[in-house]
This record gives structure tokens, C-alpha cells and sequence, in this order.
């Protein structure tokens, strides 16, 4: 694969300021930046126990009317299409849990990259996935929603 | 990657082709998210490829301009059209 391959098929691009090792916030960034990148840490680690208990009142919650969500396999759902999938699926969930998140702000935008670990038993047989994932939040009616999440694999 | 990394491998790379299929957006005021599958063909070690990825960017309308601020392909195994 080219390395122009490797760029459009599985690798992400952010900003700069997101790409050191355990840092949150780039330099320049504000205390109402710092507020809401610890505001959003939550609402994944929430996002993540509610996907992991497929807890639907919680994710729908979460989750804006109009998001779109791609899986790991580059299935795209809408959010009805999400929680319909999540209640009929024959995956069981063992385990699901963030590895990274870091956070961006852009004001009333918020970008958040990490990485994720997954174990569960599908089609009777047991798996273990490690994915990069990127969600974007969207400050709505005084609250922050996920209008958009999209994960790949990191095990090739 | 980051954006310097980014146009660093642009450069570098041998020309591919890339077609865009069933693209769609989304706005949300100041952001829209826009998600599509794209087909990439090239030659690898003098042979034909085609590779096919579900790719999900954001775009930040910031000081009158648009920018990309986000995005992230994942490989599929088939596109929606067989080629």
C-alpha cells in the first residue's frame, strides 16, 4: 500500500496541537476550552458505559437527531438506525473501554480523538478490537451532543 | 497525522485516483460533517488496486472560511457498487 493508501484508508489528520502524548489542551487555549474538554472526557467515558450496558435512554440522550455514525466496518448509520442495531444485536458487548481521549474546542465545536478497546463474543466466537475513534460534539440548545462519531481499527 | 504530515505524504506520493461515491452532509450551523465512501485505485508493485473507505470529515466555518478540522477513513471490504 502507498503511502498515500495508508492516509486515505485508516489514518486520521487533526490539528497540530492534538498530537502530543497525553496532552489535552494546546498552548492559547482558554479556561472555557479546559471546561468543556473535561465536560466532554465525561460524556465519552458516559458514552462508553452506555454503549457497553446498551443503555439507549442514555446514548439517545446523547446523541443529536441528525448524527451519523460510522462503524469500524464503514457501515453508516443514523442514530434510529443505531439503537435499533444495538438492541438486535447479536453481539455481546463484554467490555468496552476508552484507552485515550483528548479533546479539541473550537467554541461551540468540539473534536474528540482517541482510542478504544472492545472485547465481546460474536457469532460465538470471542473478539478483541482496538480502534481509533473520533466523535464530534456540537453545543445545542445549551447542551453538548454528538453529531458525528467514526472509529477504525488499529490492528492490521 | 498531522496537517504537515499530511501535505509532506501528499507530496511524496505516487498519483492515485480517487473517486468519490454517495457523499453526504449534514449541517449543523457553523459545522458540517460530511461522510462518503471513496474508491482508490492505483499500481502496486506494477499491479493494479482498488480499495475502497468510508471517510468522515468536519468542517469549521471559521473567519469566513471553510476549514477541515477533522477526518478519518475507514477501509471496507466493498464498496456499495461492485467495480
Amino acid at each position: 500500500m502507498t503511502s498515500s493508501a495508508k492516509w486515505v484508508l485508516g489514518v486520521c489528520f487533526l490539528p497540530m496541537c492534538m498530537m502530543g502524548a497525553g496532552s489535552t489542551l494546546a498552548a492559547g487555549q482558554t479556561d472555557h476550552d479546559t471546561n468543556v474538554a473535561i465536560a466532554l472526557r465525561t460524556l465519552e467515558r458516559l458514552k462508553f458505559d452506555a454503549q457497553q450496558s446498551k443503555d439507549n435512554s442514555a446514548l439517545n440522550a446523547m446523541l443529536d437527531d441528525a448524527a451519523m455514525l460510522a462503524d469500524q466496518d464503514g457501515t453508516l448509520r443514523s442514530k434510529s438506525e443505531y439503537l435499533a442495531g444495538l438492541r438486535q444485536s447479536n453481539v455481546t458487548l463484554q467490555r468496552i473501554s476508552p484507552e485515550s481521549i483528548n479533546v479539541i474546542v473550537f467554541e461551540h465545536t468540539a473534536i474528540v480523538v482517541g482510542i478504544y478497546n472492545e472485547k465481546g463474543i460474536e457469532a460465538s466466537h470471542p473478539y478483541h478490537r482496538r480502534c481509533r475513534f473520533i466523535d464530534t460534539w456540537a453545543f445545542k440548545n445549551g447542551r453538548w451532543v454528538c453529531i458525528a462519531s467514526t472509529a477504525t481499527s488499529t490492528l492490521r | 497525522m498531522t496537517k504537515s504530515e499530511v501535505l509532506a505524504d501528499t507530496r511524496a506520493v505516487s498519483p492515485v485516483e480517487i473517486v468519490v461515491d454517495s457523499s453526504v452532509a449534514h449541517s449543523h450551523g457553523n459545522v458540517v460533517m460530511v461522510t462518503g465512501i471513496l474508491h482508490l485505485k492505483g499500481v502496486k508493485s506494477g499491479k493494479p488496486y482498488l480499495q475502497y473507505g468510508r471517510y468522515m470529515d468536519t468542517w469549521l466555518r471559521k473567519q469566513n472560511h471553510w476549514v477541515c478540522v477533522s477526518s478519518m477513513t475507514t477501509p471496507m471490504k466493498k464498496g456499495p457498487v461492485d467495480d
